[in-house]
């Protein structure tokens, strides 16, 4: 068997999946912080929070009402999306006149209370959420075995970015949203109610982050602390990604997933902060991130 | 052409904390084109702000298109009575290309009468550059997107606010037909300048703006009679 | 992007920052209860252990008696600093007179060098590591419900029995997972079985696939699971979607809590070995208890680390009572140590020099969904190890308070 540094290449494949599967989460949920910050100026703190509530939202669907996964995908993002709406309408809005700071510390405090009540009502343990009957089992690629839902993850997701990619650079849409990205007051001079969209893509924002955590659920517990402990990774990835910058989200996120996954192969003690250091690294090189522009 | 005027300012006052930008302006358009000249600093830009409803400044007073008051109206709302604002400096977006600016802001009546191709006849130099985007334009072409992608917008009044700033001769010439061409169709022109040279051959009647006041009102015709007078408020 | 670095580190400071509130107080017995209660440990011990010490209190009778208790709560959020300045703050300022529960071996660790100096007590219950019967024993602490030592010897030598002999640990890396890790490594070797591999995973982690990977490339037949709580469950779930079991290897969970395995689902869960000294079905004393305690705790019943907590409780305010005083911390332990132990949790036991409470464990296998008759029927018995069999001899753990 061949080794590269002493390790199996074919351990080294799997686990490059598995980077890829981790990294997958990481791009869905700076796409969703890129999104937001680039229009609203906000760094979304309750994206943790909201994450966790599409998984919550999953397993109360299906524990209550009996609708599986499958409906979950599409009406976890739609519920907690219209959550983000009502928070968007109601609080952040009050606060566009004044320093961001403001912004950040209300979706900061929201991640508090929102974290605490789920915490307060459903424990820290978590609750078990099964994977799709259709989804289950795997396939032997040879150097691994790959289960069919952590397959589905990466398909969804690559498929979920390029089409938040592609909505964003391509059409009319998203030609309004880099248009107000770039000048609000002078796109709401041609006809075009910013307010509104402003309240809309807040609440995609928060629906990409929701269907990351529908998408978790059947993977990792669903628990009150589960937003918590990825969000401040995801955070660091939109960082060296560059603040707002769309691609820079997608492709950093996939991309240090898998550094994080080789990381775990050769010094696993430092699993958890290779992501980290990668940032005081890009900050020191190239402070506004790998893809983002000097604002 | 209606007893009621198209654009009625009345008693208008605008600040900016406790200076202020604006004091009593009244100025009626009826339709053709009106200019508001003045130099730089007299409140020129607060204008046109104030009436698309756009920040900073503190509004007081009237602004009605057509009897509806349109002081404290939110800017979308302004656009869809069809007033359109080409503001000063064009304000393109460096990450849309031209046709994106000109399919972006398209309404229903609009994009009825102002059709893509139609923007492109009037400025057949932007269709040669409909990939670039709008950071790559000369300052003559991004005039010309600027203005084409307001008519997009089924604007029936135009305001422009310094429309040929920055800009060569020949150029500043190509914009005035074209704004007299866009007049002979039917829009109202509410031009706001300097460069009294170009407002005169474009413009019916001129309202001289001075530190936030309206102290003059000069129709083309008398122009040249008054052109003394004239030089002294813009210190020519 | 300043002030985003400026925010991150603001958010480091605010969340390392949550302190203990009691207020002081004399001439009262006070019981601080110590633990997780918020994060990866809060099910298993968290706000289920103060309902277990108030329960405690309670049936102490110490109201009737005259004795004024009073329970104090902090969450040490399984950081030892966190935890250190709690204990420091509750010893000096609001004295209190002894700290329970205290999950989490470092924070254990930590506490009981305070609790040594002070003078005071700590009982615990649901820290793991069995060297606060070792090299870091005192005569102010007692080590309650279990430890490594007795899982690792309770789950390793019957899985090696079973057939089990080679193993790769996956660790939690930290006190209790590496105490864990050589405790049962030794039982394995000892029974004659192989390790062939380890991995050390952060604490807490949500994602374990690249470590189960790995596991799975090493062929062993049994996967240790030197960790706890919300590692654990994550381990387990995302082996099966791994194919773990399926494809032959097995799961030794070295510390599970019926709580963990209720957030498992028996469908998960079943045929797991484990070992604990406490299960709610065991007789009509653990039942009824088990019974109060869940009506007090939203329907969930009782770890072994709260049931510990529990009987800890009710010993120390016996051996207050017998001395008429809590001031001094060490004397109030060797008068535990002297007094026979009896409580509906684990029965009639003693308590050792070295600080060992003394009970019998137990090994249970998890049941299969069909056997479950319902909610939190998890478990069957599969063997009793006598209380003199289920720990560490006294001899072999090098706790300087035993003369040889």
């Amino acid at each position: 068997m061949s080794e590269i540094f002493g390790i199996p290449t074919q351990a080294l494949f799997g686990q490059l999946l598995i980077g890829l599967i981790n990294g997958s989460f990481y791009a869905l949920l700076s796409l969703g912080l890129a999104v937001i910050f680039g229009l609203l100026n906000i760094i979304n703190f309750a994206h943790g929070a909201q994450y966790m509530m599409g998984a919550f939202c999953a397993w109360f669907l299906l524990k209550k009402l009996g609708l599986s996964y499958w409906w979950a995908l599409v009406l976890g993002p739609i519920i907690v999306g219209a959550t983000g709406v009502v928070i968007e309408r109601f609080m952040l809005s009050k606060l566009y006149k004044l320093d961001h700071l403001y912004g950040f510390l209300l979706t900061f405090g929201l991640a508090l209370v929102i974290q605490g009540l789920f915490r307060h009502e459903f424990g820290s343990t978590g609750l078990p959420y099964a994977i799709p009957k259709s989804l289950e089992g795997g396939q032997n690629l040879g150097f691994m075995f790959l289960p069919n839902y952590r397959a589905w993850v990466i398909a969804a997701s690559l498929t979920v970015c390029l089409g938040t990619w592609f909505m964003i650079e391509k059409t009319k849409l998203g030609s309004y949203l880099r248009a107000a990205t770039e000048n609000r007051e002078l796109v709401q001079a041609f006809g075009i109610n910013v307010p509104r969209m402003i309240t809309l893509t807040y609440g995609f924002g928060v629906a990409l982050g929701a269907f990351a955590g529908v998408m978790a659920a059947p993977i990792y517990s669903v628990s009150p602390l589960m937003g918590g402990d990825l969000i401040i990774v995801v955070f660091a990835v939109v960082v060296i990604g560059g603040m707002g910058s769309i691609m820079g989200s997608i492709v950093t996120g996939f991309v240090l997933g898998i550094l994080e996954g080789l990381t775990k192969v050769f010094y696993p003690e430092a699993s958890n902060i290779v992501i980290f250091v990668v940032m005081a690294i890009v900050l020191m090189i190239k402070p506004a991130g790998l893809f983002g522009t000097q604002r | 052409m209606a007893e009621q005027p198209l654009l009625a300012i009345e008693a208008l006052n605008a600040y900016y904390g406790r200076a202020q930008a604006l004091e009593d302006v009244n100025v009626e358009i009826t339709g053709g084109s009106t200019s508001v000249i003045g130099r730089n600093g007299m409140g020129k830009t607060t204008l046109c702000n104030a009436i698309v409803g756009l920040p900073p400044a503190r509004i007081t007073g009237s602004i009605r298109d057509q009897g509806k008051e349109l002081v404290g109206l939110a800017s979308y709302k302004v656009a869809k009575l069809g007033i359109g604002y080409v503001p000063q400096g064009r304000r393109l977006f460096p990450s849309l290309s031209v046709d994106e600016h000109l399919r972006m802001v398209a309404s229903r009546g609009g994009a009825k009468r102002w059709t893509v191709d139609r923007a492109y006849e009037l400025f057949p130099r932007l269709q040669e550059r409909k990939r670039n985007g709008g950071a790559q334009l000369s300052g003559g072409e991004q005039q010309m997107l600027a203005i084409g992608r307001i008519l997009r917008t089924g604007a029936t009044l135009l305001l422009l606010d310094e429309p040929t700033e920055g800009l060569a001769p020949v150029i500043v010439q190509q914009i005035g037909s074209t704004i007299r061409k866009l007049k002979d169709e039917g829009l109202t022109i509410l031009l706001v300048e300097q460069n009294l040279r170009f407002a005169q051959t474009v413009a019916d009647r001129h309202y001289v703006l001075e530190s936030g006041r309206v102290i003059d009102m000069i129709p083309s015709a008398e122009l040249d009679a008054n052109m003394q007078k004239v030089h002294e408020y813009l210190g020519v | 992007m300043k002030v985003l670095s400026k925010l991150c580190v603001a958010v480091a400071l605010a969340c390392g920052a949550a302190a203990a509130h009691a207020q002081y107080s004399d001439n009262v017995i006070k019981i601080g209860v110590l633990n997780d209660q918020s994060g990866t440990y809060a099910d298993l011990a968290g706000p289920g252990s103060t309902v277990a010490a108030r329960m405690a209190v309670e049936d102490f009778g110490a109201a009737k008696k005259g004795m004024k208790v009073e329970i104090v709560v902090a969450d040490h959020q399984n950081k030892p600093e966190v935890g250190s300045s709690i204990a420091r703050q509750w010893f000096d300022v609001d004295k209190v007179d002894v700290i329970v529960d205290v999950p989490t071996s470092s924070v254990m660790l930590a506490v009981n060098q305070i609790a040594k100096e002070k003078n005071k007590v700590l009982l615990d219950s649901t820290g793991g590591s069995s060297d606060l019967t070792g090299k870091a024993c005192t005569p102010n602490s007692i080590h309650w419900t279990y430890d490594t030592w007795a899982l690792a010897n309770g789950t390793g030598s019957a899985v090696v029995k079973t057939g089990g002999n080679t193993w790769f640990f996956l660790t939690a890396d930290y006190a209790f997972g590496h105490a864990l890790e050589k405790d049962t490594e030794a039982v394995v070797l000892k029974n004659g079985g192989k390790v062939v591999g380890k991995v050390r995973h952060p604490f807490p982690s949500s994602d374990f696939s690249s470590f189960l990977l790995q596991a799975q490339s090493s062929k062993a037949k049994i996967i240790g699971l030197a960790n706890a709580g919300a590692d654990t469950i994550s381990a387990i779930k995302q082996g099966a979607e791994f194919g773990i079991v399926k494809g032959g290897q097995q799961f030794a969970g070295l510390l599970v809590f019926i709580t963990d395995v209720h957030a498992l689902g028996l469908d998960k869960a079943q045929g797991l070995l484990l070992t604990e000294s406490f299960y709610w079905d065991l007789n009509p004393q653990t039942r009824s208890f088990s019974q109060r305690f869940a009506k007090l705790h939203k329907g969930a019943m009782p770890t072994m680390a709260q049931a510990g907590v529990y009987s800890s409780v009710l010993h120390y305010l016996k051996a207050v009572e017998a001395l008429k005083s809590d001031a001094d911390g060490a004397k109030v332990v060797a008068k535990m140590k002297e007094l026979p132990t009896d409580d509906p949790i684990f029965g009639k036991g003693s308590i050792r020099q070295d600080g060992r409470k003394l009970h019998p464990m137990y090994l249970f296998e998890v049941k299969k969904p069909a056997e479950s008759k319902g909610a939190w029927d998890y478990y069957k018995l599969r063997s009793t190890i006598p209380a003199n069999e289920a720990f560490r001899p006294e001899k072999d753990g090098g706790c300087p308070l035993v003369k040889s």
